[in-house]
This record gives structure tokens, C-alpha cells and sequence, in this order.
């Protein structure tokens, strides 16, 4: 081609025999707008024919190591359709070698193309061009054209025609090149593109109904299915396994009508989470049309001939579901099609997962609420004041409430009783009646006692008619008429122990099946419940005790107390005895009269300590003073010679207790004089303040030990201590007096020091608060 | 023959030591176990009572219920009656009230009190 290009600048064409060089510039606009290669050798073989005069042309294009016939004109030429390099043909051997030949006459073609001899052609060739197209040296084909004539070739024309069709040629396998990169990369754009929104789409989404229905959306998008849908396993609250789906590109109408696809030899590599199924026509699959009843898709079926179906599987390995696309035309879903699913099914398989993950963290989230709440509601029913009868039935009334029970009760056994007893009932709706039946025998023939009984849990559910011929206690016996109502299905009965020992049982009804989660939260209640009637059943107890206690104190105790006392005062006021008798007779008095004050001091301390009603008082409209006045009188007669120092300022009429604050004064002014010497005085002060009175006791005796001092008002104080006396009695006084001022709603204190003395300051209000 | 004076106790130990006293006195004593046999007695009398003493705690017929039958009995109403009780706190305000173990000094002021002038006849 080096020679030939030489001489191209001292080239002149003639008028006429060969094409001007316009003619070339012709040409060259027109390959210009060929953009294919098959163009490009329509255009050269077309105008080889057309332009130069030629009887045929052929042009062959490099492809996968041979040369294949993309374009020729005319009938003269052999028409290779394709050819090996090495071909014994005169274009293999210019491609091969890079030089064009011209053969201008029949002798120089039939020496070049030995093959020509003897064919038979409509025309006889007599000349013939054969040139490479060379681009850098690199052939990219050929070109051939032949004449009916001998000719005298313009070699230079010749191989600028070549140079154009080559550049042609070459440009337009660039372009093609460049085209097919560019639709590869919009390809993968796309890709990645979708990928990431569909990543986003569904990462975003924690409702599963909504997630699925983005997935089968998403997925059916990308595959440019004509519809998708995505079956899914699922489990219900109950436990029940169900098979769900989604749709997209078909109306729900268009698969509601169908039984959910079974694991059929088409669907059971997706459902087993085997692999990918990518068919180009369904119908013509060996495994299709082998499961009765339909044998194929029933009728009405979406028409499916494309079939792409992508398992997608959990991360923990188990088959979440299956996604299916369809496409009516055949061989619609490309490889690239499946890699793309697979990868957006494992991203739906994640988002899957987190989507459980969640509802499962919230479901048990809400439990442990609703389980809270129901708690501290029964909580507060089971405490305060009311009746311990109205706080079961509130207890019964949030527990049915929050669970949505039909009807609850809670029975009681009484310590040694062969029954239990209805202690409380609720029926919730319909106003259809009340818990009946208020003693149940604690046997196996009652549903409720048979959970008394054998300390066990009784669940029935589903709750059916017993059988009419089975008498007798079977599983399902022995349920109360109350749970027995139509639309109750499940009946509950549990005890309730406290310590071990079934204090009582709690039953149930309800119109849903139990479920595990509501049996755990009414396992709770029950416990509440168990630990109320112990404590109710311990108040009582000790009520019952703190009665008997009183009554043996008050009653049983004081009468022969009385009897040796007024006995040994009769004998002394009727007889004149020796003095020997008279002293022991006094002391056996005395004695007695000591023992009946500690017997009173018992029982003030028994009804003190009884909770919630405290010490009983009796008030009137009193004067403290005059109440005051006559305590430190009657002291002073029994102590003579001490010196009591009375300070009253101001009005101090008010509603007390008159005995009762008499024994406070006496009490605090009594320890004043017997901890003092007996030449020191002892202050009693009573001041009038805004709403109330306040009084002082005081002597100037020894102090009380600081350590003491904290505890003083605590019962049986010096028994405590370790001090005994035979005078000091229980140690109950200033437990007394103290309880005494605060029935009154008034405050007692003390404080004791070496230079102050000993002081006990108390308070009073004028009347109770109201 | 003294005056009649009634006790009712259920504590036979107190009854008895009573008894005696009011007769080492000079009165008539008259005892009762409870209301019910108090009342039963009263009847019984050629002569009222001039005082009677009465515990409060009782079975059969205690003192409160005792006290309402005597007030609605135009008969009875007007005899004197003085509570001996072990819970003073509890006694009906009105009449005198002696804290058990009942002193015998303050009994017998109670007894000049009601008792000194001529015997009420029945």
C-alpha cells in the first residue's frame, strides 16, 4: 500500500474513463452517514457497480478470524459466503499479504483465481480489482469488483477508494464499539441504580404487609415483568402457619380466585430455596402440566410464558417465600434479569428478617406493657381500704377488662373447709347473668375444685359439649354452667397458693382460644391474687385473735382481779385484825389494784396496735385546765409533801377524751414526781396556741441517757432493756400516752439534758380534723 | 332488816365478796348473774332496790340492754344505778361510774348516798 500511496499525488483522472476526484468527495460524504459496517459495504459495492461500471462486487469483513460476505452486487462473483484466511482465492491472499491486485485482462485473472476457470456465469469476467481495507497496517476486510472488460486501472483512484472504504469501515466499528459500551454502562448504571433504591425502599419499610408489597412492586419493575408476585410463609398469633401474597402488574382479583400454588415440579425448586428457575416459555418445560387437578395453569390464569421464579431465604438458611414473575411473550427474562433478582431477593430477604426482628421486639415490647399495666392495675384494686370482697371484684373487673374475658371469679378455701367459697365474680357483655353457683366442692367432678385439688393448672379449650354417655370426671368435666354459654371457648381454672398451701382458685372464660401469652399474664394476676388472700386471711386471723386477746384482757382477766381486791378491801373495812394480817391484806390489795392498772395498760396497748381503728375515744367539750387540775390533786394526795408548780394562761376548752387526757396528765405528771428528788418541784404548763393547746411536764431530775432518749416512747420499753422493776410495771406508759395524744391528732416530745432537766412538751388541736 | 341493795356480775368471785360487805354494812343484798336474772329478781321483790350496782359485760343480758329495759319500765326507771366496769371509757355517760376493782369506800359513799333514809317500798 506504501508504493501505491507514493504516487497518488502525481495522479490525474481522465475525462470520462475513470470517476473525477468530485466523484470521490461524493463518496466519502456519503459513507460518512453509514454508521454500520453492513452499510458501509452496501455503499462500497453499490458504487463499485454503479459508479465505476463494475459487473459484480463483494465485500467480506473480518469476524472471528474469517472473512465473512457482508454486502455484494451483481451476479459475476462466486459468492464465498464466507472464507478461511488461507483460502486459495485472490482477496484471502490480498487481505493476507496487505497489497491490492489488479488484474486487467482475462489472463491475469484467471492466473490470479484459478477457480474462475470453467464457472459459469451470466457474465464472463475480464478484469478484476481485489483490494484489502487497511486500517494502520490492520485489515479489516475486502473488497472485490470485477468487469465485463479488460481495463487499464487508475491504481492510485483504486486505492484511495479502498483508504475511504477502510476508514469508513473502521469508524463505523468504532461507533458500534462505542455504542455497545455505552449501552453496557447504562445497563449497569441501571443496575446499581435500582439496586440501591429498592436497598433504600425496603430498608426503610419495618411494616412486613407494606414491605412485601414494595418487594413484589420492585422486583417486577426490574425484571420488566408483565406481572410478579411474591408468596410467603407466615405464622399467625395462634401458631397457625398461613402462605401469603403480593402482587404487581395484575389485579388481586386475577389470583384470588386460585388455591396458593403447591409444591408442584415447577414451584418446588423456589420453594425448597433450591435456585433460580429462568424459563423462556413455561408451557414447553418438561416439569409443566404434571400436577392435577388444573395440569398446567387454570383457566383464567394470568397467560405465562416467561417464567422467572427467585427463592428468597433468610440468613438463619430458612425459605422466607418466593418471588415469580410472568411475562406473556416468551423469552423475555435475560440472565442478567436473574442475577438482578437474586441480588434484590437477598436484600428482600434481609429487610425480611429485620422486618421480623422488629415485630417480633415490639410484640414482646407490648406484652411486657400490657403485662405492666395490668399488673399495677390489679395492684391497686388489691390494696386500700374497701372490702376485700370489692377489691377482688375490681381486681376481676381490670383482669377481664385488659384481656378481654368473658366472665372471671375467684374462689376461697377456708383453712380445713372441703369447699370453696365465690368470693367475687365479673361477666363482662350481653348482660347474660351473674357467676353462679357459690360453693364448689374441692373434688375431682368440678373443673374449679379439681385445680384445688390436684394444685394444677386446668385449661380447656377448646371447650366442647361432653359427650351426654360419659358420666363421671373426665378432662373436659365438671365445667360451671356460668362458662358453659354459647360462644365460649376456652375455660381456665388455676389455684391459688400461698406458701404451698391453695388458698383459692381463680376461673375464666373466654370466646377466643387461650393463648399462651394471655395464660402467662393471668398466671401473674393469679399470683397477686394468692398473695391479697393471704395477707386478707392473715388480717383476719389476727383480727379474730386481737378480739379474743381484748376480750380475755378486758373481761376474763379484771374479774378475779376485782374479786381478791375488793375481797381483801372488805375484810379490812368489816374486821379489826392483828396488824400482821392488816399489812399482808394491804398488799394483797395493793397488789392487785397494781395488776388491774397493768391489765388496762395491755388492753390500751392491744387496741392501740389494732390497725386502722387505733385507741377508741369518747370526746366532750372539755376544760384541759379543770382536767388538769384534778389529775395533779388526786397526785398530790397520793404524794405528799412534793411540790407541784400549776402555770395555766389562756382559754383551753376543746373536744377530748376527758379519761384519756386525764391519763396522759397523769401519766407524764406521775414520772415527773417519781425521777425527781422529792425536794424538787415538778411544772405543769398549759398555754393557749392559734388552733390548739400545748402543755409542758418538767421536773429538773437526772437526765435521760441520750441513748435512751429515741426510744422512749417505744412499748415494753424497759422489758427491752433488760430493766426490770417491781414498781416500774410494763414499760407501757408513755407508749399509751403517746398513742392517746395522736388519737387526738396532737404530737408528744421529750428532751432531757444535765441543766434543762427533763421535759415532755405535747400538743392538742381544739377538735378532730374533720 | 336494811335496805335492799342489788348487784349484778357475771363474776360469782365478785358477787360473793360483795354480798358478804353489803351485809356486814346492814343492808339486804340481792345478786344477779346477768340483766335478764337481775330483772327477773327486781320483780320478784316485795321492795325496789335502793341502789343497784351493775357490771356492764355480761352474757345473756348485758348492762347497756339492762339499762334501756329499766328506762322504758315507768316501775323500775326510778331506781338509783351505779356502773362497776373494768372500761370506764365504754360506759354509758349518766349514771355514777366505779372503775373495777370497785373501792369499797367509794361503794359505801354511794350507798349513803341512796340508801340512808327510810327503805322505798315495793
Amino acid at each position: 500500500m506504501g508504493a501505491v500511496s507514493a504516487d497518488r499525488g502525481g495522479i490525474r483522472v481522465g475525462e470520462g474513463r475513470t470517476p473525477s476526484l468530485s466523484r470521490l468527495h461524493d463518496l466519502g460524504a456519503e459513507l460518512a452517514g453509514a454508521l454500520d459496517r453492513e452499510q458501509v459495504a452496501r455503499v462500497a459495492v453499490g458504487r463499485t457497480v454503479d459508479e465505476l461500471g463494475a459487473a459484480a462486487a463483494a465485500a467480506y469483513a473480518e469476524v472471528d478470524g474469517k472473512l465473512h460476505l457482508i454486502a455484494r452486487h451483481g451476479h459475476a462473483l462466486d459468492d464465498w459466503s464466507e472464507l478461511a484466511h488461507d483460502a486459495p482465492v485472490a482477496l484471502a491472499r490480498a487481505i493476507a499479504s496487505g497489497a491490492p491486485e489488479y488484474l486487467s485482462d482475462r489472463d491475469e485473472l484467471l492466473a490470479a483465481c484459478p477457480a474462475l476457470r470453467g464457472a459459469r456465469a451470466p457474465v464472463e469476467l475480464q478484469a478484476m480489482v481485489v483490494l484489502p481495507l487497511l486500517v494502520d497496517g490492520r485489515a479489516l476486510g475486502g473488497l472485490a469488483y470485477g468487469f465485463a472488460a479488460p481495463q487499464s486501472f487508475d491504481r492510485v483512484f483504486h486505492a484511495a477508494l479502498a483508504d475511504h472504504f477502510a476508514m469508513a469501515m473502521e469508524r463505523a466499528r468504532l461507533y458500534a464499539e462505542l455504542a455497545r459500551r455505552a449501552d453496557r454502562e447504562a445497563e449497569q448504571a441501571r443496575v446499581v441504580e435500582t439496586l440501591l433504591a429498592t436497598s433504600t425502599t425496603l430498608s426503610s419499610e419495618l411494616d412486613l404487609d407494606r414491605l412485601f408489597q414494595k418487594l413484589t412492586e420492585e422486583a417486577t419493575r426490574l425484571c420488566r415483568a408483565q406481572f410478579g408476585a411474591f408468596f410467603y410463609n407466615t405464622v399467625d398469633d395462634s401458631g397457625e402457619a398461613y402462605v401469603l401474597y403480593t402482587i404487581a402488574g395484575a389485579p388481586r382479583e386475577a389470583f384470588s380466585r386460585f388455591p396458593m400454588p403447591r409444591n408442584t415440579a415447577v414451584f418446588a425448586p423456589t420453594f425448597h430455596g433450591s435456585g433460580v428457575v429462568r424459563l423462556d416459555d413455561v408451557t414447553r418445560d418438561p416439569r409443566y402440566g404434571k400436577n392435577p387437578p388444573y395440569h398446567g395453569m387454570p383457566e383464567g390464569h394470568l397467560p405465562v410464558r416467561s417464567y422467572l421464579a427467585v427463592p428468597v431465604i433468610s440468613s438463619s438458611g430458612g425459605v422466607l417465600g418466593g418471588l415469580f414473575f410472568g411475562h406473556a411473550i416468551p423469552g423475555v427474562f435475560r440472565e442478567e434479569d436473574e442475577r438482578l433478582l437474586v441480588a434484590v431477593a437477598a436484600q428482600g430477604a434481609v429487610a425480611l428478617d429485620n422486618a421480623r426482628l422488629y415485630k417480633d421486639a415490639r410484640a414482646a415490647r407490648d406484652l411486657e406493657e400490657r403485662r405492666a399495666r395490668l399488673a399495677e392495675e390489679v395492684g391497686i384494686a388489691l390494696t386500700g381500704v374497701a372490702p376485700f370482697d370489692e377489691q377482688l371484684r375490681d381486681c376481676l373487673a381490670a383482669l377481664t377488662d385488659r384481656l378481654d374475658l368473658a366472665a372471671a371469679g375467684v374462689w376461697i378455701a377456708e383453712r380445713g373447709e372441703s369447699a370453696l367459697e365465690l368470693r367475687a365474680g365479673v361477666v363482662r357483655g350481653d348482660g347474660d347473668g351473674d357467676i353462679a353457683g357459690d360453693r364448689v366442692p374441692i373434688a375431682m367432678e368440678s373443673a374449679i375444685g379439681r385445680a384445688a385439688l390436684e394444685r394444677r393448672q386446668v385449661l380447656i379449650d377448646p371447650l366442647l359439649d361432653p359427650p351426654v354417655d360419659a358420666p363421671g370426671p373426665s378432662d373436659m368435666g365438671g365445667v360451671p354452667g356460668w362458662a358453659r354459654r354459647p360462644g365460649i371457648v376456652a375455660f381456665l381454672a388455676r389455684p391459688l397458693l400461698v406458701e404451698d398451701r391453695v388458698v383459692g382458685v381463680l376461673a375464666l372464660a373466654n370466646r377466643r382460644p387461650l393463648r399462651e401469652s394471655t395464660i402467662k399474664m393471668i398466671a401473674g394476676v393469679a399470683a397477686q391474687v394468692a398473695v391479697a388472700i393471704g395477707r386478707d386471711v392473715g388480717e383476719r386471723e389476727r383480727q379474730r385473735f386481737q378480739e379474743l386477746f381484748i376480750g380475755m384482757l378486758g373481761h376474763d382477766l379484771r374479774n378475779p382481779l376485782s374479786a381478791v381486791s375488793t375481797g381483801a378491801q372488805a375484810i379490812l373495812l368489816a374486821e379489826v385484825l392483828p396488824e400482821r394480817s392488816a399489812r399482808a391484806l394491804q398488799r394483797i390489795r395493793l397488789s392487785a389494784a397494781r395488776m388491774s392498772r397493768m391489765v388496762n395498760q395491755l388492753l390500751d396497748f392491744a387496741r392501740a396496735r389494732d390497725i386502722g381503728s387505733g385507741l377508741p375515744l369518747v370526746r366532750t367539750w372539755a376544760d384541759l385546765h379543770a382536767v388538769c387540775r384534778d389529775v395533779v390533786e388526786e397526785l398530790r394526795q397520793s404524794h405528799p409533801g412534793r411540790l407541784v408548780v400549776e402555770d395555766y394562761v389562756g382559754d383551753a376548752w376543746g373536744m377530748w377524751d376527758v379519761d384519756r387526757v386525764a391519763q396522759v396528765f397523769s401519766n407524764l405528771v406521775g414520772n415527773a414526781l417519781a425521777y425527781s428528788e422529792a425536794d424538787r418541784p415538778v411544772l405543769v404548763a398549759i398555754r393557749r396556741e392559734r388552733d390548739g393547746v400545748s402543755a409542758e411536764v418538767a421536773n429538773s431530775g437526772p437526765p435521760i441517757a441520750a441513748d435512751v432518749l429515741p426510744t422512749l416512747f417505744d412499748p415494753f420499753r424497759r422489758a427491752r432493756e433488760g430493766r426490770t422493776s417491781m414498781t416500774q410495771g410494763l414499760g407501757l406508759g408513755l407508749y399509751i400516752t403517746r398513742q392517746i395524744v395522736l388519737a387526738h391528732g396532737g404530737e408528744l416530745e421529750a428532751s432531757s439534758g444535765a441543766e434543762t432537766g427533763t421535759s415532755f412538751r405535747l400538743r392538742l388541736p381544739l377538735a378532730p380534723k374533720e | 332488816m336494811g335496805k335492799i341493795v342489788m348487784v349484778i356480775d357475771d363474776d360469782e368471785d365478785v358477787r360473793e365478796v360483795l354480798r358478804d360487805f353489803i351485809e356486814d354494812i346492814g343492808y339486804r343484798p340481792v345478786v344477779a348473774a346477768n340483766g335478764q336474772e337481775g330483772l327477773d329478781a327486781i320483780r320478784r321483790l316485795d321492795e325496789r332496790p335502793c341502789v343497784i350496782l351493775l357490771d356492764l359485760m355480761m352474757p345473756v343480758m348485758d348492762g347497756w340492754r339492762f339499762l334501756e329495759v329499766v328506762a322504758c319500765d315507768a316501775d323500775l326507771a326510778s331506781i338509783p344505778v351505779v356502773i362497776s366496769t373494768s372500761a370506764p371509757d365504754r360506759a354509758p355517760r349518766g349514771p355514777r361510774i366505779l372503775a373495777k376493782p370497785v373501792d369499797l369506800e367509794d361503794f359505801m359513799a354511794e350507798l349513803r348516798h341512796h340508801c340512808s333514809g327510810a327503805p322505798a317500798s315495793a
